[in-house]
């Protein structure tokens, strides 16, 4: 099992034993090339980064992905209704969160790292054309030599799509070819893409990234459309598992629908990645952390936290994103969520073998 | 007066006796981070990156900006049509050039400089939603600590327009409409804008750009109806004079346009700036260029070239960018034009004061 974290470009996140959510953070706090030089010292194989343009005030029609019929809470499935409740609330995100631009800080973070890999989790695809983000993408592979991890999804937040003039229910369509449209930009000598959204002929996108055929692409979806979709145009699915007391199973239909989809066009299931992000709080033995019942996933000491990153193996997850519960808001307690993971549980759960027939050498 | 230099992030420019053109770069050619890095050691103020999204192959329908009918050569007017092209002959692009983003880059080049200030020059404002561009360029600003000049303009390539689904005749009314949607962005507790291209309320875009009251908005005109817009939303014109016989005198025009656009709409000048783009070659003091009659200005020895920076000061200009001449489109004889620019011209550049009531402390 191998591990990447959530960057804290959107702030951190905090959880109880329904619901994960994003916590604003002050911009001083974020410190974004300080966190990739952390985890990439401590041996964490991938940093990821919310993706945002602007937010409306409140979302009330919109139902966050990390919301989970049954297990969450419903007043968290979207934003907050005012400034007041910006602190302590649980709201998938707060009214005014301080949010850096994930392209722009990938820039810097693949100037200042050597080895970690790097990408949006999910950029969200129908916000902007897909010609500027394979662009913007591509320079980012080249700046890191090669570390573009580009995670795609189709997005949930109505109100955000309305802003910037979208259809909030074409987002998958939309997805879909914008998918194709990162592919043929990386690859194509001159990129032709007729379709319902984008239409264009011969156009020039070079360099092409180092990483050929092209950098990876996992699809944040968890639905079987968007499995079918990761399968047809994609590399693998990226699902959210950030509830702390979801079953690691929980998307085996979707993994099945990946099979069948597999199947059903000749592809290669070994050709496809399987990564999850999850929720995660390390400490000591007489915390209550430790001593919950039910107890959070990835939640407790060092063993506890073992026997769940098997369990997720065990569910054909080769690697997971953290979201450190980080409830005071601050990079000291990110840094020593971090640094305590890196010690007590990188190196033994490396050893780990995920289980299925999916892809690992990514 | 303060010199700056084009990154080479697009390739590098040449020049004949009657035309300035784009030549393409190997990417090994294009360490932009290291170019950044030199230019800030040799004392440049700034450093500027162009911006394309995806060129398409031709574009027979368009007129560069360095196109003066009667005066540049017709060929250079559009771009190569051909991958045969790409070496040797005059065209304003190549087929298919290597391009970096420019706001990923400055993400890098951010953390790697302390005191040089960056910016898109200029940013084609249509190509993407005003809103994603004022969060990328504001998280420019928080990584270098209030370094970020904003250069947009309307653009001019048509197909590349047609590529991306943005109506190409109203573009400076979209230029006009995304440059108040940067400041209500940077500025306004909740961002709202309501016009013919771009409509929203309340959206929350944090953290503020560090510079206040807000980054510096220059506009790249070389029109009337250009630098009036500039005049009633900007800070400042970028107009180029790159061709190798400009006046510096010659947009002189365009500044008496200013000053009576200002007193219509009641605009106080006082920031306001004057910038130029032009192109130059420093060389030894046996070069033919500088005996040639008429000699290309700012081409020749560092005397010859501080004495028509001279010029561009006497026509008000107090920030000169430079794309320094590159027949050999290498790194090195970049860095050699760099070095000399550094070394020989900018101490006396500096003591040159610019003439006219414009501002200075861009």
């Amino acid at each position: 099992m191998r591990f990447g974290v959530l960057m804290n470009t959107h702030g951190v996140g905090a959880r109880d034993d329904h619901d994960w959510w994003h916590q604003p953070m002050p911009a001083e706090e974020m410190r974004p090339v300080e966190c990739a030089q952390i985890a990439e010292r401590l041996g964490f194989d991938a940093l990821m980064f919310g993706d945002h343009v602007g937010f409306p005030e409140t979302s009330p029609t919109s139902t966050s992905p990390v919301h989970v019929e049954g297990l969450s809470d419903p007043t968290v499935r979207h934003r907050g209704e005012g400034a007041g409740d910006v602190g302590g609330s649980k709201r998938h995100y707060p009214p005014r969160p301080n949010l850096l631009d994930g392209a722009v800080v990938m820039g810097a973070i693949a100037a200042n790292t050597s080895r970690i890999k790097m990408g949006p989790g999910v950029l969200i695809s129908p916000y902007r054309h897909p010609l500027s983000d394979a662009r913007q993408f591509a320079t980012i592979d080249f700046l890191s030599n090669g570390r573009l991890l580009m995670g795609a999804g189709a997005g949930w937040m109505r109100e955000e799509f309305e802003v910037l003039g979208h259809d909030p229910d074409e987002r998958l369509a939309m997805l879909e070819e914008c998918v194709q449209i990162y592919t043929r930009s990386w690859e194509d000598p001159l990129v032709t893409f007729h379709g319902r959204f984008y239409d264009f002929e011969n156009v020039a996108i070079d360099p092409k990234p180092v990483q050929k055929p092209h950098p990876p692409i996992v699809i944040g979806a968890t639905t079987n459309a968007g499995a079918r979709l990761a399968v047809r145009y994609a590399d693998g699915l990226y699902p959210i598992l950030n509830q702390p007391l979801i079953d690691p199973h929980h998307y085996d239909r979707q993994q099945d629908e990946m099979r069948r989809e597999c199947e059903k066009i000749g592809r290669d299931p070994s050709e496809l990645i399987m990564m999850g992000i999850v929720s995660e709080r390390i400490s000591s033995a007489d915390d209550e952390e430790a001593r919950r019942s039910p107890r959070r996933n990835f939640g407790g000491t060092a063993e506890q936290i073992l026997g769940d990153v098997q369990r997720f193996a065990d569910a054909g997850y080769s690697m997971l994103i953290l979201c450190p519960d980080c409830p005071s808001r601050t990079f000291g307690e990110w840094k020593e969520q971090m640094e305590r993971f890196g010690a007590e549980v990188l190196p033994e759960a490396s050893t780990i073998k995920p289980a299925g027939e999916w892809r690992t050498d990514f | 007066m303060e010199l700056a230099v084009t990154l080479n992030t697009h390739g590098v420019g040449t020049r004949d006796d009657s035309d300035w053109w784009h030549q393409p770069m190997a990417i090994e050619e294009m360490v932009p981070i290291q170019s950044a890095q030199l230019a800030e050691r040799l004392g440049f103020h700034s450093v500027f990156m162009g911006d394309h999204v995806g060129l398409p192959e031709q574009s027979p329908d368009s007129v560069s900006p360095l196109h003066v009918e009667g005066q540049t050569n017709p060929e250079v007017r559009q771009r190569g049509t051909s991958d045969a092209d790409v070496g040797g002959s005059k065209r304003h692009y190549p087929a298919r050039p290597n391009i970096l983003d420019g706001a990923v880059v400055m993400g890098a080049v951010a953390t790697h400089t302390t005191t040089l200030k960056m910016g898109p020059s200029v940013l084609i404002a249509p190509y993407r939603h005003p809103l994603s561009d004022a969060r990328q360029f504001a998280t420019i600003d928080t990584l270098s600590q209030g370094r970020l000049i904003m250069g947009v303009g309307a653009g001019w390539m048509k197909e590349e327009f047609d590529a991306l689904d943005r109506p190409f005749d109203s573009r400076l009314a979209q230029l006009e409409e995304a440059i108040q949607v940067y400041k209500s962005a940077w500025t306004d507790d909740l961002a709202m804008f309501h016009g013919q291209f771009y409509n929203f309320d309340r959206i929350a875009m944090d953290p503020k750009p560090v510079r206040k009251p807000h980054p510096p908005i220059i506009v790249g005109a070389v029109t009337k109806a250009g630098v009036r817009l500039a005049a009633r939303q900007a800070n400042g014109i970028d107009p180029i004079l790159m061709r190798p016989h400009d006046d510096p005198h010659g947009f002189d025009n365009l500044q008496d346009e200013i000053r009576r656009e200002a007193e219509r709409v009641d605009r106080d000048l006082s920031d306001f700036a004057m910038i130029c783009h032009v192109s130059a070659l420093v060389t030894d003091a046996g070069h033919p260029i500088t005996q040639q009659d008429p000699r290309p200005i700012l081409g020749g020895t560092a005397e010859q070239v501080i004495a028509d920076l001279g010029r561009f000061a006497d026509a008000g200009y107090s920030l000169v960018v430079i794309a320094p001449v590159c027949p050999s489109r290498t790194f090195e004889e970049y860095r050699e034009q760099l070095e000399r620019l550094g070394n020989d011209v900018i101490p006396a550049a500096k003591e040159i004061k610019p003439a006219g009531e414009w501002w200075t402390g861009l």
